[in-house]
């Protein structure tokens, strides 16, 4: 993980122009199986994932490799990972200049409000659940209840760190598994992201006890 | 607006990438993380790439030229010299395994009702299997050996509703060669209200 362009990378960009086509393919066996790897993701039939490779190799090609010319190595980073990115957007946009934007992107409010209420329901857990608001028995006071309770956890979690916002982000918003954040986040393994999940809920049970919300009395 | 091709507020490729490989220093690590945590699309991003990585073919290793050459003039040579039998090898013996493939946890898998017992598939010339089932914390609350490819829990094995367990399961190839599974979690009888 150096911070130089990889070998075939660095060929490609700086050979002479007569022999660029030997580079470029140089290049290209030498990533062909992750981009196509990464087509095969986005399109799971077969011409779909070849279209999206093709494109990929077109979109890297294009204005004598402006795409590739824009990579900065970092140290402790890899040109693979960046590929991969860059690899994934372009089939994205080609799917969704084909085919539009994909469902279930809906208003970000309601989203969010909706993420907020699941999140507010796992902390309030600990409180009495025959007092929690239920839609049959809907009151204003129980309605107020539960809209101070969403109140609170959106306070609450405001004031946590970047990355226990991001790990309640992934674990809530995006129903994303432990390895998958482990993965996405570099805990060392799965029970290292239930550790710091719990102590971050805690944190917020805390947090929402100072605010006065505790038990079932309002 | 184009995935790559999003306002400056989104961190970029480079940035996303660097964050993925912990190549990051601490406050933009930070900083990436505060707006992973409140855009949808650039975690979509993040999260994918992950996964790809990690279910990512292998790199072929080039072979020299010269190399593959003598290997194939060796293929050509060889059954003249009959050379199993100069090495000892009897041919009424079975091929020797030489790519193990590992066991893979069937059930339980995901959120389930009950779990009554562990399945895995077998592995070719394996001679046990060692399984291990793992709380949220990492310990292990129970341990088995066996032949077969089935395990039932027992009643002493007390499973919490709602909390997520792991489990693996290593097969025995060789003497002390052992291949595991992936560790797969489950999650039984979901709490509701």
């Amino acid at each position: 993980m150096a911070d130089t362009l990889p070998t075939e990378l660095h060929r490609l960009l700086q050979v002479d122009p007569a022999t660029r086509d030997q580079a470029w393919d140089a290049f290209v066996s030498a990533h062909t199986r992750l981009l196509l790897h990464t087509a095969r993701s986005i399109s799971r039939d077969h011409d779909g994932a070849m279209d999206a490779y093709a494109h990929v190799l077109e979109a890297l090609r294009e204005d004598d490799f402006r795409r590739l010319r824009v990579y900065q190595p970092m140290a402790g980073s890899k040109f693979t990972t960046w590929l991969v990115m860059v690899a994934r957007r372009l089939c994205v946009d080609q799917v969704r200049r084909r085919y539009g934007q994909p469902r279930g992107e809906g208003p970000a409010a309601e989203q969010l409000r909706q993420v907020r209420t699941r999140l507010a329901d796992l902390l309030a857990a600990d409180l009495d659940p025959d007092r929690l608001s239920h839609p049959a028995e809907a009151n204003p006071e129980s309605e107020l209840r539960a809209r101070q309770l969403e109140h609170a956890v959106t306070s609450a979690v405001a004031e946590l760190s970047p990355r226990d916002r991001l790990l309640l982000s992934l674990r809530f918003d995006d129903d994303r598994s432990a390895r998958e954040i482990a993965a996405i986040m570099r805990f060392p393994t799965q029970f290292h992201v239930y550790r710091r999940l719990t102590a971050v809920l805690d944190v917020l049970k805390a947090a929402l006890r100072r605010r006065g919300i505790e038990g079932s009395a309002p | 607006m184009p995935a790559e091709e999003r306002p400056a507020i989104h961190p970029d490729a480079t940035e996303l990438s660097a964050y993925l490989d912990g190549a990051l220093a601490e406050a933009d690590r930070a900083r990436v993380e505060a707006h992973l945590a409140g855009c949808a699309e650039c975690r979509s991003d993040v999260a994918a790439v992950a996964q790809l990585l990690s279910t990512a073919p292998r790199r072929r290793v080039a072979v020299p030229v010269g190399l593959a050459a003598a290997a194939v003039l060796a293929l050509l040579l060889v059954p003249a010299l009959d050379l199993p039998s100069r090495l000892g090898r009897s041919p009424l013996r079975e091929p020797a395994v030489t790519t193990t493939a590992a066991p893979i946890a069937i059930e339980p898998r995901g959120a389930v009702d009950s779990v009554r017992a562990l399945v895995w598939s077998a592995v070719p010339h394996a001679s046990r299997y060692r399984l291990a089932l793992l709380d949220s914390a990492g310990t292990v609350v129970w341990r088995l050996e066996t032949v077969d490819t089935v395990a039932a829990l027992p009643e002493t094995v007390r499973l919490r509703a709602g909390a997520p367990y792991f489990w693996k399961v290593d097969a025995e190839t060789g003497f002390d060669r052992w291949v595991g599974s992936e560790l797969s979690d489950f999650t039984v009888g979901v709490l509701r209200r």
